[in-house]
């Protein structure tokens, strides 16, 4: 037995232990049910901040109604217990889902209208989502209005005759849902969708250009967060048989919001111990009670002052790697067969060898009354390198949000490949073959360089959410399948020895790399680089040429690049688009370019310029 | 319709006095682009500075009314300073959660000293309500109006024609050129808190007269719904929180009475989710795009 | 590295547990006391905790319940259902109790009957008044009169007054203030007594204008106000501002309004059912101001003293007779004939006191004046 094998046991060994413990000792009554009980508002406590740790920690939105979903759940589950006659064994459990399903129903309804919002707007909507909730559950009969609902069955003694038992029994289903969604929030963190959930954290504009559809994800984290608290919600109905819509308000909601900031957002780990601890604490100090939300306040604001990242940060309290060896040992122990490896699908472009692969006609785009671009024609033939430069404010990135998508054109045409694009949503023209970078790099900061690229698979892969949180085999090859293909790809850039580095600890010049790098990794069929030598030493410029060189050799991609660099603009452009006040004032090759009067009166301002001066950089 | 009338006007009292908090949260989230959730409880300190002085210092009106400014500014600059300054630079959702962290800091704070049980707010002015052609209007009402009114028109003139004034709109439109134009962003974001929380004083001196009893926690519900109103008027702009107060105001006022009172705070929300997602930077808000 | 980590989570989780180990049994009787101690309600869980602790202190020193000493064990519930179980496992498990008084409010009282009722732990409420707060459980109890009866005395009183026409403005979202209405409601139809307008009003709402302005313009006679005193404390001062000059009638929540009001001549227009007065005229009761005033230095203004006293009562005496069984308690009880303080307590099959209510108005000094005594 080797080294590794015996930690894995031990690991579960532990979980196991803690498990039996205190099952015995519950069993035996030597815990009595002052302390089950707690034991069991810690579990509850978990899953709401766990939950809300996938919008908060995971999504990066802050959600101030999450105890609103809570109160959904709760009802749903103790309206269906009291009035459907099941054996309560039976009706618990479907009442749970039951709970969990109206929660996620509801977080959809919600986030449907109000994930257009962003940042403190979203913020105030869930709060006034939170406290609608509230006071439609306090109107309405079923909900039994303002007395509330009384008289649920609770757990701790339905299960059975026997007190210790039913105690077990209530003890143990709590205990493994919590282990359960606990489970599947770490396994879809670490799937294909937790990434594009993650990266929608990191920068929104950069993972809608990088193929995600953001308002997707952004729903389903909403969604998923939601159905955890309405499971969570039916417990508690079930712990306490009573429910008031007094107490899922405003304040509760931010209470779990302190647990899961103090833990760390982002950490799961972290919430679960910011859980245990400020469950367990003032149940200690019970005598303290009047100091505790002093205490809370305080460390609210020390921590933010001090620790903004909470406890642990975004860091995990070695589970993640736990889980693996948890599977490894899974394997092992069923002896599967080692899951085939499948690549990434990739799009098959058929070869465009006469015709261009995108042809922009007449494109045009007013901002108010300002035309930023004007009856544009441009066109990419495979394997090119085009330039597009123009004096600054001339229009260049605009065009480029064009044609990504950000911006829709007020008229005119973009065909890639002979499909007209307009009005495309970014994520959707990524996938169909158009990958860019951006002026000001966006990189996905705090995630790893492999896991930046592995972001811009996303598009490429299939395999479902479900399968992302089971971690199936669906799930498994695609991903074992992208991994070796984001490492070929940093090898092609020389990259490989950085693959676990954070993305913001990267030089300047490898953050540039990397976002081309991730880029490609959609497998473009056109690139768009935006002033990619921008801010870059003469160095790294020369070396940039030579990455730019690179990805003509070995993939398959036309390029269009925006850059003031004359330098790099003439020395590898085939083609230069010159652009000024929004008009395509000259087209050519860079000879041509050079000696063209009116480009140069663009630059300089005057006719009488001697051709051959546009050399060096032309923006001084 | 006199009833109408008179509900239009008691919708119009509640949404004046919820412009006048507004007008903190909108100033300051125009230059340090965060809600500050803590003004709500500056009405607080405000209401509880008045109380002592008034009833159990026995100071006249005006000066505890001083007093409650000079205290609910002080407040406001030292939370600035210690708690938000710091956090400047950082992840704007740092700085919310530590603005929650002040307002929850300052309720409980006021808990355990005063208590949780409300302090009646002393009667400072006894005249009769006034009536005009049978509607009935209290003078607190009709004080209130006026004197917002006045103090809206006063900070619009401030703002628009003072040097300091045109400081804080250069700081509102982009602090950090703003301190590259040789502007003080310092001094001018105190100046911002100091008259933001000096409104709320006065505002919250208003609002005791208008509903006599102070407490810990009296500060939430207004200030909640003052913020709301200035998200609904165009957050970081000035009349758009005049604007948003008393549209809230008045839709509060007439729900309750035609409609029903219990879902007087959901239409509130309602109304405002409307307004966000129909025009996403609120009644007079201008749209900014990221630029990309 | 894991291996450690893992288990040093174990070994806190230990400690913590450890830290719940029970005391120790001790020649003492336990009870738990259970309430809002703190938050909005605060006020009424003291006053409930003066009036038991004064009992115990004085049982005590008569010599103790069958030679020994009573100790009270108080927790805390915030107002929260959840706490209330929580104190509730913690008094009974972690402590010993072998009685409980409690809770306070009628949504907490509801979730500690539930789970008393499932151990048979004899519980006594001084002070929830929701009609199904005992309701098959027999054994919870309380010392306080219920809701619908103390609505329907202040329906009748105002008949009697010779009112014809009056107005409500109630919480509907809070089951106190609608219960109230309804019960009221129904004996207003009974005696040919017209609602003109039913407005409703959350507590803590604080702006009641408009409310106010719609009762104004449909001109009643007088006006229920079924809300605890800092509310109503400011539908007066409303009511004057917008010159609203009618008889204001209220129910026990009301009780604590003096303290919430500035301009004490605005009480002199209230009258409100109480569960004791300070002007009750029996000898016991005139004793418990008196014992009250030298403990505390005040008066017990807030009638849940006198009913938390009178719980603090009824359980010793209970357990005198029955020892310290909890079905033996439960016995003696229900069994239970004495004059209280707040008047004679026997128990119906639904476990309430058959109970007077007493009428109450104030004076311009915001004295509470004791106007009449309404026997059941």
């Amino acid at each position: 037995m080797n080294k590794k094998t015996k930690s894995i046991l031990l690991n579960i060994l532990s979980i196991m232990a803690l498990y039996l413990l205190i099952t015995i000792l519950i069993g035996t009554e030597t815990m009595n049910n002052y302390i089950s009980n707690i034991l069991v508002t810690i579990l509850i406590t978990i899953i709401m901040t766990a939950s809300l740790n996938v919008t908060t920690g995971l999504l990066g939105q802050l959600a101030l109604g999450h105890a609103g979903f809570m109160a959904i759940g709760a009802y749903t589950s103790a309206i269906f217990t009291k009035t459907v006659a099941l054996q309560f064994s039976l009706s618990l459990p479907i009442s749970l889902v039951l709970g969990g399903l109206v929660a996620a129903l509801f977080g959809m309804l919600i986030g449907i209208p109000a994930l257009r919002l962003q940042g403190d707007y979203l913020a105030i909507i869930t709060l006034g989502f939170g406290e609608i909730i509230r006071v439609i559950i306090e109107n309405l009969e079923i909900t039994g209005g303002a007395a509330g609902l009384t008289r649920i069955t609770r757990m701790s003694r339905a299960f059975s005759e026997d007190r210790a038992l039913s105690s077990v029994i209530q003890f143990s289903l709590v205990f493994w849902i919590t282990v359960l969604i606990i489970a599947s929030i770490f396994t879809l963190g670490r799937s294909r969708h937790g990434r594009a959930i993650i990266s929608i954290r990191e920068n929104v504009i950069a993972a809608e250009a990088t193929g995600i559809p953001t308002t997707r994800y952004k729903l389903l984290a909403f969604t998923i967060a939601a159905f955890f608290a309405g499971i969570a919600g039916g417990l508690f109905a079930h712990q306490t048989s009573i429910l008031n819509a007094k107490n899922f308000g405003f304040n509760k909601s931010i209470e779990y919001l302190v647990m899961v900031v103090l833990g760390g957002m982002g950490s799961i780990t972290g919430s679960i111990i910011a859980s245990i601890v400020l469950v367990a604490l003032p149940e200690m100090l019970r005598g303290l009670a009047e100091y505790r939300l002093v205490i809370y306040s305080l460390l609210l604001i020390v921590m933010m002052l001090f620790r903004p990242s909470g406890l642990l940060g975004t860091r995990e309290f070695s589970m993640l790697s736990f889980w693996e060896s948890l599977e490894r040992l899974w394997k092992r122990l069923f002896k599967r067969k080692d899951v085939p490896t499948r690549m990434p699908f990739q799009p098959r472009y058929d070869v465009w060898e006469d015709k261009p692969v995108l042809e922009v006609s007449k494109l045009g785009i007013s901002f108010g009354g300002l035309r930023a671009a004007d009856n544009v024609n441009l066109c990419l033939m495979n394997d090119e390198i085009v330039g597009l430069i123009g004096p600054n404010g001339a229009g260049k990135t605009t065009i480029f949000n064009m044609l990504t998508g950000v911006y829709v054109p007020t008229e005119g045409e973009i065909c890639l490949l002979g499909k007209r694009m307009n009005g495309q949503q970014p994520h959707d023209i990524t996938r169909d073959g158009i990958a860019r970078t951006f002026q000001n790099i966006r990189l996905f900061k705090s995630m790893s360089v492999l896991d930046n690229i592995k972001v811009a698979f996303h598009s490429r892969m299939l395999y479902s959410t479900l399968s992302g949180i089971l971690r199936d085999n669906a799930c498994l090859s695609e991903e074992r399948g992208i991994d070796i293909r984001a490492r070929e790809l940093l090898r092609v850039f020389q990259m490989e020895d950085v693959a676990d580095v954070q993305a913001s600890a990267l030089p300047y010049g490898q953050q540039r790399k990397l976002e081309i790098c991730r880029a490609l990794a959609s497998n473009p069929k056109v690139l768009l680089l935006d002033e990619p030598a921008a801010g870059m030493n003469p160095m790294e410029t020369s070396e940039l040429m030579q990455t730019i060189k690179t990805i003509r050799n070995r993939f398959s991609v036309a390029i269009l690049l925006i850059e003031h660099d004359m330098k790099l603009v003439m020395g590898i452009c085939e083609r230069i688009y010159v652009l000024n006040y929004g008009k395509i004032i000259a087209e050519g090759t860079p000879e041509q370019i050079r000696n063209n009067p009116e480009v140069i009166a663009a630059y300089l301002g005057s006719v009488d310029a001697q051709p051959g001066e546009v050399r060096g950089t032309a923006h001084a | 319709m006199t009833l109408f009338l008179s509900q239009l006007i008691n919708g119009l009292h509640v949404g004046i006095i919820y412009a006048l908090i507004a007008l903190g949260y909108t100033m300051v989230y125009g230059i340090v682009k965060l809600i500050n959730f803590a003004h709500g409880d500056i009405i607080m300190i405000g209401a509880y500075t008045a109380v002592i002085t008034l009833s159990t210092l026995g100071w006249s009106a005006p000066v505890a009314l001083l007093a409650a400014i000079a205290l609910c500014v002080l407040f406001g600059i030292t939370i600035e300073r210690i708690a938000y300054k710091p956090l400047r630079s950082s992840p704007r959702i740092s700085s919310l959660i530590t603005a929650i962290g002040v307002s929850m800091l300052l309720q409980n704070l006021a808990l355990l000293i005063f208590g949780a049980a409300s302090k009646p707010f002393p009667t400072v002015l006894n005249v009769p309500p006034l009536r005009f052609s049978g509607i009935q209007i209290s003078f607190v009402t009709v004080l209130t109006i006026v004197v917002s009114v006045l103090l809206m028109a006063l900070l619009q003139g401030f703002v628009k024609t003072s040097r300091a004034g045109k400081a804080m709109r250069a700081a509102s439109e982009d602090y950090k050129t703003a301190q590259l134009m040789g502007i003080n962003v310092n001094t001018t974001i105190t100046l911002t808190f100091a008259i933001g929380c000096a409104l709320a004083g006065i505002g919250s001196f208003l609002y005791c007269m208008a509903y006599p009893a102070v407490s810990p926690t009296m500060g939430s519900l207004p200030g909640l719904k003052a913020f709301i109103a200035a998200v609904l008027g165009g957050i970081g702009i000035i009349p758009g929180a005049m604007l948003g107060g008393v549209v809230m105001g008045i839709a509060e006022s007439l729900t309750k009475a035609y409609i029903s009172t219990q879902m007087s705070d959901a239409v509130v929300y309602g109304i405002l989710i409307i307004v966000l997602l129909v025009k996403p930077t609120g009644l007079l808000g201008k749209i900014t795009r990221e630029k990309v | 590295m894991k291996k450690r980590s893992l288990l040093s989570l174990l070994l806190m989780l230990v400690l913590v547990l450890s830290a719940f180990a029970p005391a120790m049994a001790e020649e003492v009787i336990k009870i738990g006391g259970i309430g809002v101690l703190s938050g909005d309600y605060a006020l009424y869980g003291l006053a409930v905790k003066e009036g038991v602790d004064l009992y115990v202190k004085q049982a005590n020193e008569a010599g103790g319940v069958n030679g020994k000493k009573v100790e009270v064990v108080w927790e805390d519930t915030q107002g929260e259902a959840a706490n209330a179980i929580s104190a509730y496992y913690k008094v009974t498990e972690q402590d010993g109790v072998v009685a409980i008084i409690g809770g306070v409010l009628s949504g907490e009282s509801k979730a500690l009957a539930e789970v008393s009722a499932e151990d048979g732990v004899p519980q006594i409420s001084p002070s929830a008044t929701a009609y199904d707060v005992t309701t098959g459980r027999p054994n919870v109890f309380r010392t306080c009169f219920l809701d619908p009866f103390q609505a329907k005395a202040v329906a009748q009183f105002m008949a009697n007054e010779g009112i014809k026409k009056v107005a409500v403005l109630y919480d509907n979202a809070t089951e106190y203030s609608a219960g109230l209405y309804e019960s009221f409601k129904e004996r207003c139809a009974e005696l040919g007594v017209e609602i003109v307008a039913a407005e409703s009003a959350a507590y803590g709402d604080k702006d009641y204008k408009t409310q106010l302005t719609t009762v104004q313009n449909a001109a009643p006679e007088a006006v229920f106000l079924p809300y605890y005193g800092a509310d109503a404390a400011m539908i007066l001062a409303q009511a004057k501002e917008l010159g609203l000059d009618v008889k204001f009638y209220g129910a026990d929540g009301i009780s604590d309004i003096v303290d919430y009001v500035a301009d004490k001549s605005l009480l002199t227009n209230l009258v409100y059912t109480d569960h004791f007065s300070t002007g009750a005229q029996s000898e016991i009761s005139k004793k418990f101001v008196e014992d009250f005033q030298a403990e505390y230095g005040k008066m017990p203004t807030i009638s849940f003293s006198a009913t938390g006293y009178d719980a603090a009562v009824v359980l010793l005496s209970a357990i005198e007779k029955a020892g310290t069984q909890k079905e033996d308690i439960v016995e003696a009880i229900k069994a239970t004939n004495l004059t209280a303080v707040s008047g004679n307590i026997t128990f119906d099959d639904h476990n309430d006191p058959i109970k007077s209510t007493f009428f109450q108005t104030f004076d311009a000094q915001g004295n509470k004046l004791f106007l009449t005594q309404v026997d059941p």
